[in-house]
């Protein structure tokens, strides 16, 4: 690591990029790089592919435990907003029922407890991914938008701890991938301009 | 992955080994409830109609479940699916022994349904609300009635419509304010005696309003249609599971995949036959019970439960054959994990319609609506009951199965599905035996309704096991077996 931070920015590439022409292929060079602990890592399909999450050792989804406790949050808040509105702050016999009475409560619990799963939901998967964000270096690579298309891709991020270029080179390249390509991150190194001899823009 | 195919061995899904005699077991059980039966309808004829019926509903619609199973899977083009298919077309299927089972309830059918004409013992008992007042009754009483108690009742109107009904009917006002925090049986007894007393001469307010209800309704309430009815429904059930049957078992040894798109085919106009026809026997079995009362989700709401146990049925058996082995390496835990999640929604699917058909009659508060709920929650032990139907059929198993490990760990989906398995019992219970004596406290459990169930479920069961030694257990003829063996939840 330290040995890489002593390089300057711009021979720093933020990922590898191997290319497959199947996705056997793609899940076989996952397992491989589960099993060398590399945990920054991602693959790149035009298709999900089962079995793809054990094969590259994914966790189990927090998703659940976010969503979950603020769903209860919906149905505790409606029950107390129902409670104070029509049994204590202002009690209003309709229908003659008793001015509290749970039967009608329940929907508004239901409806608020959908509601706060939902926005928990998206919000939640929203900040798991870490999105939003306008950009990442992989669409640097020209090569890449045929993941969209009839291509498979294996990246592996230069901030994992297992991270070494010469090493994770060659362990890319023993899963037989059909081009590997090394990608700069251009967008914070300011790459994507010309670099002039006097500095400015 | 693809160099694993066809190397299983088919021969193996077989009903062999432990299992092989489960009918035998199953028939001894049917032979012991049906002696018990016979003996308990000798003695209690009337208690044997309705334990007999809530037996057979409860296991009625386990074999309605399993064949809406069959229809969805059809419907959809299901490829998970194949390998636990063949179990639901089994249950299915056993939807022909429940045409014998019907007898007892042909044979009682008089004793069950008020409608039928000799049901005036439970007139005067029907409800103990007052869907109308005195008044009311006389109002629309006879010409030569009225024309005696003319005197009195246009006189003085609505409070008093007669010297000798004026004191009760005030105090049946006071005993209404109290009733619903008061005791439940005190309350209901005196009700009752004030029942007596409030007869104007035109006779009981509530024989008159019922009388004339049931003369509306007697256009679909009446004998012959009913029969026809019950004809029409095990036609279109029986149809359905043996063709839904012999197109799989057909492919098992054809191998044609073109009976697979002929099932589907069959599915669409299926799966309407399928919805009216559990509709109005939900109507006619068990809503009729109590003719005065109606809701029109009634029918959605029986078939959720049948839905909910069916799915919990072939949860429990393909664990158990997995187990034992006749189904080792067909049903995998991804396969566990989607009936998990199908039995979770249709148990959510259950308590919202649940919920919107008790929402709905307890906003509008309409007499003839609010009688069911009010001889459920109002009496014991029908209101501990039904506090344990919200709690054991909803509360707890939803929160025991919501997370996808829960359904994973097939162990924890066992339990939560043998807890669904019995409250579907319960419920069938619940919906059937207040019937038994309607509105009035001290109903207890009577060795019938055992008896009743063993008998049915021994003889569905031994039909149903008894159908599994002879057919392969998994559609080994289907084209999208390989694609369920590998499956996997994404």
């Amino acid at each position: 690591m330290a040995q890489v931070d002593k390089d300057t920015e711009d021979n720093t590439p933020a990922l590898l990029l191997a290319e497959y022409g199947s996705p056997g292929e793609l899940l076989h060079a996952a397992e491989k790089f589960r099993d060398a602990g590399y945990t920054k890592f991602d693959t790149h399909s035009p298709f999900p592919i089962h079995g793809m999450d054990a094969a590259m050792g994914l966790p189990d989804s927090k998703l659940g435990l976010i969503v979950f406790p603020i769903g209860l949050t919906g149905t505790t808040l409606a029950f107390l907003m129902m409670w104070w509105m029509n049994g204590v702050d202002y009690p209003l016999v309709i229908g003659g029922k008793p001015p509290y009475s749970l039967p009608s409560q329940i929907p508004v619990m239901f409806e608020l407890t959908i509601l706060f799963s939902a926005f928990a939901t998206v919000f939640g998967m929203l900040h798991l991914n870490r999105l939003p964000r306008h950009h990442h270096p992989l669409f640097n690579s020209e090569r890449f938008k045929g993941f969209s298309d009839d291509k498979f891709f294996l990246s592996v991020e230069s901030s994992d701890p297992k991270w070494d270029l010469e090493r994770t080179k060659k362990l890319l390249e023993s899963t037989h991938p059909t081009h590997i390509e090394l990608v700069y991150d251009d967008d914070e190194g300011g790459a994507d301009f010309e670099p002039s001899p006097q500095g400015g823009h | 992955m693809s160099a694993k195919e066809c190397n299983h061995d088919t021969s193996k899904w077989k009903l062999t080994g432990s299992w092989a005699g489960a009918w035998k077991i199953f028939a001894g059980i049917g032979a012991l409830g049906l002696a018990g039966a016979g003996v308990g309808y000798t003695q209690d004829p009337k208690r044997f109609a309705f334990s007999w019926l809530f037996a057979f509903i409860t296991v009625l619609l386990v074999g309605l479940g399993a064949l809406f199973f069959v229809l969805v899977q059809r419907l959809t083009a299901a490829g998970w699916s194949v390998t636990v298919r063949r179990t639901a077309e089994f249950f299915a299927l056993g939807l022909i022994a429940m045409v014998p089972l019907f007898a007892p309830v042909l044979l009682t059918m008089n004793t069950l349904f008020p409608w039928l004409g000799h049901g005036e013992e439970h007139g005067g008992s029907h409800s103990s609300i007052q869907l109308v007042t005195p008044a009311y009754a006389q109002d629309h009483a006879p010409a030569e009635a009225v024309a005696t108690a003319e005197p009195v009742a246009t006189a003085e109107g609505a409070a008093a419509p007669t010297a000798e009904g004026a004191a009760p009917a005030a105090a049946k006002a006071e005993e209404h304010a109290t009733e619903h925090h008061g005791d439940d049986a005190h309350g209901a007894a005196a009700h009752a005696a004030q029942g007596h007393g409030a007869h104007g001469p035109a006779g009981d307010p509530h024989e008159i309003f019922e009388k004339k209800a049931l003369e509306k309704k007697a256009p679909y309430l009446n004998k012959n249609f009913f029969l026809i009815r019950v004809v029409f429904y095990f036609a279109v059930w029986v149809f359905l599971a043996v063709r839904l049957f012999g197109y799989s078992t057909a492919q098992d040894k054809s191998k044609d995949p073109k009976l697979t798109l002929a099932a589907q085919r069959f599915a669409s106009p299926a799966t309407f036959l399928y919805a009216i026809t559990v509709t109005f026997a939900a109507f006619d079995w068990i809503m009729s019970l109590d003719p005065m009362w109606f809701s029109t989700i009634f029918g959605v709401v029986i078939f959720a439960c049948g839905v909910v146990a069916s799915y919990a049925v072939l949860i429990l058996v393909t664990l158990a054959l997995r187990k034992s082995g006749p189904l080792d390496g067909a049903v995998t835990v991804e396969h566990y994990h989607d009936l998990g999640k199908l039995m979770f929604g249709f148990l959510v699917f259950w308590a919202y319609v649940s919920f919107s058909q008790f929402m709905l009659i307890w906003y509008a508060a309409l007499p003839e609506e609010t009688t069911f709920y009010h001889n459920r929650w109002d009496y014991e032990p029908w209101a501990n009951v039904s506090k344990a139907i919200v709690l054991f059929h909803f509360v707890v198993p939803f929160f025991w199965t919501i997370s996808r490990n829960f359904k994973r760990n097939v162990g924890r989906l066992q339990i939560g599905a043998a807890i669904l398995l019995v409250m579907h019992v319960v419920d069938i219970y619940w919906f059937v035996m207040p019937n038994f004596q309607l509105g009035k406290p001290g109903f207890t459990f009577h060795w019938l309704d055992a008896a009743c169930l063993l008998a049915v479920v021994g003889v569905y069961g031994a039909f149903v096991f008894h159908r599994m030694t002879q057919f392969p257990l998994v559609p080994i003829g289907d084209p999208r077996l390989e694609r369920s063996l590998h499956f996997q939840n994404a």
